[in-house]
């Protein structure tokens, strides 16, 4: 489907104070976001987050406790599902076994009475548009899982919803695929300029396709931001654990020269950071350094330095991962791969350092 | 082929053969010369066949049973598909409690089911009426229902539905077009089984029918009591043909159907 780059299509979704309880809980706590026309969106966190139910909540398969959603300002709660011209893509493709390809794919216009001509032709469209075309005469369960998953994609798209919402669309896929698939899903969004909402508990997947990146934890939305702001600008412990790997130093707070705050570990790590912070000095804090801001040797002026052994030397591919041990603390370091020659063998001492403005405070919680 | 496998095909062998042994005695009975019946059968002879066919109280038992299982099946089919369809929107807690409630018919003796049902058609005026004997193998065939449908909806991933949902199918259409398709083999074979429970049910049919709506298990019942001609090895085999020939009838059914949607999507094509 050679698709101009014509007007915005996605709508513009408002989530306000959402709320979802159930017997044995809150399942989502005041959930408040926007997505902008156009926007890919992700919900990002562990099982059990509430990323689910606030997907359910906005397709209408739930009804919420409290809050308000809105389509291009026009409330959708209360209105069923089948009224709300959202397009799903779930976890397990729930693409209808008795039917063909083609019957899935023009399922959704069957049921809008769209007429013949109009039907075919748009199904035709959707078909070439996931690379699909020669297979509408098979079963679903003729498809491999990712021909499955662009099924149900071309399926959810026919209609030409102004909002997409997929739950964990590629957790049944091989890497490989996974990787691919993301790039597919990605292009295509942002050539139809769809409004999508993504739920996943991968946060590598979360970071490669999302415009914005919503952190779910315990039913609340801990952080929201661009990719590159959520992993450099952890809001919390939780948050900069969930999205990669992360060395957090908990300790006190100390106010430092020239308007630096240091943060001092139990065992006497001192970590300067050049980052404004929201905790007072005296307070418990933790320090969160990203393994690849660490480099060997002094680093320049102001670093932090820190001494220790290695304990592990792991070849990646594209990067080398050091396990240092510093006070008696694990140090995870990540170093290009091109430097592997001059890498030291484990067993050896090494200095490391991080400049202050790679070190970020935040608030510590358990 | 080991020793042990050989075994495991003679035991199962011997198994299907005493299933099926009564079949086997009384299919060569009916087509014996003898007036009455004998084992291994004396001579060969189809008037037994003719004798069944002219005899009015037989051919007339043998539509009341046809006309009696089909409308169990339609009733218990019906009601019974839709409970289960309730009892999987209730969920895991109250809904147990419902389906055991709906299973009690299976477990109670028919004779009590009877003795329950009687004063009850008795009041109604339905004594001795067909209605009154597919009323009461309702009752019995319904759970047989209810179980086969419950336990292929528990197969059925419950994101189907929702996923028709978001397409814009609404609850009917979900129902008709999604659920009611991969369900039909559980549905149909629940009519078989209300069927076949209705067809050779004696008990209920000896307290409601009276002898206006006399079945065929109830007409062999009684025609044993007094003479045991070839007649009755004859009731018993076109029984089991009928049974045998709605076996069929199922499977082709469904052989059609995944035919008829293949076809669909070809011509969708």
């Amino acid at each position: 489907m050679a698709e101009p780059a014509g007007p915005v299509r996605g709508a513009h979704v408002v989530v306000e104070g959402l709320c979802k309880r159930y017997e044995d809980g809150d399942a989502v706590v005041d959930a408040s976001f926007e997505i902008q026309p156009g926007e890919f969106v992700s919900l990002l966190g562990p099982s059990g987050s509430g990323k689910t139910t606030t997907l359910m909540m906005i397709a209408g398969f739930v009804a919420p406790n409290a809050g308000d959603i809105r389509l291009d300002g026009r409330s959708v709660v209360g209105i069923p599902p089948h009224h709300r011209q959202i397009g799903v893509v779930f976890q397990s493709y729930a693409l209808f076994p008795h039917l063909s390809v083609w019957d899935n794919v023009a399922f959704p216009l069957r049921m809008r009475r769209v007429s013949r001509p109009e039907l075919e032709r748009r199904v035709v469209a959707a078909l070439e548009m996931v690379g699909l075309g020669g297979m509408r005469r098979r079963r679903p369960s003729q498809l491999s899982g990712g021909q499955q998953q662009r099924v149900a994609l071309a399926r959810a798209l026919v209609f030409e919803p102004p909002l997409l919402l997929m739950d964990e669309p590629l957790g049944a896929l091989d890497r490989a695929l996974r990787q691919q698939m993301q790039l597919e899903i990605r292009e295509l969004t942002s050539r139809l300029r769809l409004s999508v909402l993504y739920v996943t508990h991968d946060q590598e997947e979360a970071l490669a396709m999302s415009h914005r990146v919503a952190v779910m934890d315990r039913g609340r939305i801990v952080q929201m931001g661009t990719p590159h702001d959520v992993y450099w600008e952890p809001r919390d412990t939780f948050v900069a654990r969930f999205l990669g790997e992360a060395n957090v130093f908990e300790g006190s707070l100390l106010g430092g020269a020239n308007g630096r705050s240091v943060l001092v570990t139990e065992d006497g790590l001192r970590l300067a950071t050049s980052h404004p912070i929201g905790v007072a000095n005296g307070d418990r804090a933790a320090a969160v350094v990203r393994p690849q801001a660490f480099e060997l040797g002094g680093g320049g002026a102001g670093s932090n330095r820190l001494e220790g052994v290695v304990l592990d030397v792991q070849f990646l591919g594209e990067v080398v991962r050091l396990t240092v041990v510093a006070n008696r603390r694990r140090v995870q370091v990540r170093l290009p791969a091109s430097n592997a020659a001059r890498l030291p063998e484990p067993g050896t001492r090494l200095e490391l350092s991080c400049p202050p403005e790679a070190v970020r405070v935040v608030p510590h919680r358990p | 082929m080991s020793r042990s496998r050989i075994l495991l095909l003679l035991g199962a062998w011997l198994v299907l053969f005493y299933m099926d042994l009564p079949l086997l005695v009384v299919a060569p009975a009916s087509v014996s010369a003898a007036p009455y019946i004998q084992f291994p059968p004396v001579g060969l002879s189809p008037r037994w066949y003719g004798a069944f066919g002219a005899d009015p109280s037989w051919t007339g038992a043998m539509d009341n049973s046809l006309l009696i299982a089909a409308g169990t099946a339609l009733v218990a089919t019906v009601i019974g598909t839709l409970a289960a369809l309730g009892l999987q929107g209730l969920g895991r807690g109250r809904g147990q409690w419902l389906l055991a409630l709906l299973l009690c018919p299976l477990i109670v003796p028919h004779m009590n089911l009877a003795i329950g049902l009687y004063p009850v058609m008795a009041r109604l005026q339905l004594v001795g009426t067909p209605l009154a004997v597919v009323l009461g193998h309702a009752v019995v065939a319904t759970p047989l229902v209810v179980l086969i449908v419950v336990a292929t909806l528990q197969r059925l991933d419950p994101a189907l539905g929702r996923a028709a949902a978001s397409l814009g199918a609404n609850a009917w259409q979900r129902f008709r077009l999604v659920t009611l398709p991969l369900i039909l083999p559980g549905v149909l074979g629940g009519a078989a089984f209300a069927f076949a429970a209705s067809f050779d049910e004696l008990e209920i049919a000896l307290f409601l029918s009276g002898a206006t709506a006399r079945t065929l298990p109830l007409q062999l019942w009684q025609q044993i009591q007094f003479e045991l001609t070839p007649v009755v090895a004859v009731a018993s085999v076109v029984t089991a043909v009928i049974f045998l020939g709605g076996l069929a009838v199922i499977q082709g059914g469904r052989w059609l159907a995944t035919r008829r949607i293949t076809a669909e999507g070809a011509e969708g094509g």
